[in-house]
This record gives structure tokens, sequence and C-alpha cells, in this order.
């Protein structure tokens, strides 16, 4: 995904989905599909929000694509799209869906470990939620997408001296919130 | 590097050093090496983030997305002038076009005083402004 041959087959790809061929849109989206999702996912913090945000990006993409002009790469144009969506989302302050204590327990051998495993998963996914939303793209971006900060500045539409700012209060906040969760 | 440089560093890039930058590696690592203390808590925080699973992604999302691009109605042409270059090109040669038809009209059309329809020489010379100032 960060090689120079994949930015090019994704220019390829995109100049025959603007002509409307279905087999390069389905190629396409056979690559970003699941990143989408999964990054969705992480900056949401529900599935199913995440997999609506991925869907509606990908058929955006199909709809732009005559209009798409090349001015940065199709992965940093995705990922702005995603982004805005998430955070579009996220303003509707639509409950995050997370599971109940409650419901992590159960009596079977083993069960116990694998409750605290989920609970302790429940509690980073709240205070994630609970970061401001570019400290937590920042944080998605850098750290789960593994990207480079200046990829991550150019989707963000920021320099890197504010990413690298919001890395690091995204990390100090971060921290924080789990020692009150007492993690 | 000194210990705050290194905290501040720690919490951009984490405690893996192949996420740090080439040029800071090295010296990143010595440091960790002389402050375990920051190394630890840098990687517990790296260990908490990566508690955060995603989910598998459901296999059928790709089905349903091609499903709605193909039951879509095929959109709206893309219209010359709505695209950029050749609407630029469009406002070019509109341009020159209308300067070529209003360099053609006369505009230097001659008039004779008595065709006026007002006595110029009466707003002028018979203003009250111009008496007290001239006469």
């Amino acid at each position: 995904m960060k090689t120079n041959e994949s930015h090019k087959e994704d220019l390829e790809l995109m100049q025959l989905v603007a002509r409307r061929d279905i087999a390069a849109y389905r190629k396409l989206i056979g690559k970003y599909l699941n990143y989408s999702v999964r990054f969705a996912e992480r900056m949401v913090g529900d599935y199913g929000a995440a997999e609506d945000i991925a869907q509606e990006t990908a058929l955006k993409i199909w709809n732009e694509a005559p209009r798409w002009q090349p001015k940065a790469k199709f992965s940093t144009w995705l990922y702005q799209i995603l982004l805005n969506a998430c955070i579009d989302y996220k303003r509707k302050k639509r409950p995050v869906s997370l599971p109940d204590a409650d419901a992590l327990y159960d009596e079977s051998p083993g069960a116990a470990e694998m409750a605290m495993a989920k609970e302790q998963a429940a509690t980073v996914k709240r205070a994630l939620a609970k970061l401001p939303g570019r400290q937590r793209a920042a944080l998605v971006l850098c750290y789960y997408e593994e990207m480079s900060n200046q990829k991550a500045a150019e989707i963000m539409e920021i320099n890197i001296g504010t990413l690298q700012q919001l890395l690091f209060r995204a990390r100090q906040n971060l921290k924080e919130l789990l020692e009150e969760s007492g993690l | 590097m000194k210990n705050e440089e290194l905290q501040r560093l720690a919490h951009i890039y984490g405690a893996n050093i192949s996420r740090w930058p080439a040029a800071l590696r090295t010296t990143a690592a010595e440091m960790f090496a002389a402050h375990p203390d920051i190394l630890a808590q840098t990687k517990a925080l790296d260990e908490m983030l990566d508690k955060f699973k995603v989910s598998d992604v459901n296999p059928a999302l790709f089905d349903r997305v091609i499903d709605r691009v193909d039951a879509a109605p095929p959109p709206a042409p893309v219209l010359f002038f709505f695209h950029p270059a050749l609407a630029r090109g469009a406002m070019l040669a509109f341009s020159a076009i209308l300067g070529l038809f209003l360099g053609h009209i006369n505009f230097t059309a001659n008039y004779d005083a008595e065709d006026l329809p007002i006595d110029l020489d009466h707003v002028i010379f018979g203003s009250t402004t111009f008496n007290e100032i001239m006469l």
C-alpha cells in the first residue's frame, strides 16, 4: 500500500473508474475496503457505524471519480474522505455501543482472563473515544495505521509540528484517562 | 538528547524504535537503554493501545458496496463547463469574442451642442457656486 507502484496502480484504476469501469472499481474497493472499516472503527468506536462510513466512502469514490483530479495520492484523498465522515459522525453525538461490563463475565474455564482482556479493550476504546477528534485522528493515523508523520499531516491538512503536538497531547491524555480507569 | 526531550519524543513515536525517524533511532535506543523507566512507561501505553482490536470485516460488505453501485443510476455526464480546464478555456474564448465585439462598436459618435437636450452654458455658468467663485 505504501509503494510507488501501488500509487501508480491506484491512479490507473481511478482513471478507469472515471470511465465507469466496474472491474477496476471492484479491484480498487477490494484493496481499500478493509482498511477503511478498520480506520473508521478506531475513529468512531463502533463497528456498525464504521461499516456505514466505509460503504458511503466507497460510493463517494464511484460518484466523484469522473471529477477527481490527481492532486494528491489516491490513498490520501480516501483517508481525507473517511476522516471527514468520521468527524461528522462523532459530531452527531450518537452513543458508542460498547460492551456492557456485566455481559463480559462468564463461568467457563479461562473466562475470567478473557473477560479481563475484553474489559481492558473496552476501557481503551472508551478512553480513545473521549479524546478530542484531532488528537484521536493523529493517534489512529500514526499509531494504528502506521503512517509517517508527513502523510498523517497531509491527510489532516496540518503541518508536522501541529501533528506532533496532537500526538503528544493524545498520548498524555490517554495515559491520564487510563490511569483514572484503574489501568 | 535530554530526558525531557526523550520523554516528549517517546510520546510522539512510542516505544518501538522502528517507528522513529531514521535520524533519531540510534540516539533514541541509547537513551532508552540509559532510562529504562521512560521506556517501560512508553511500552505500557503502547501495550494498552494494542488492546484495542478491531472487528473482522464482514466479507458481505464488499458485495453490498458493489450491488449499490450496480443499482445506482448512471451519474449525470460531466458537462464541459463544469470541467475546470475546459471552463477556463471557455471563459478565455468568451472574453476574446466579447473584446472583438466591443472593439467594433463606435463609441465616438459626434454630437452638436445644439442637439444636446440640456443647455450646458446655463448649467455651468448659471450655477450660484460658479458665479460666487469666479465673478
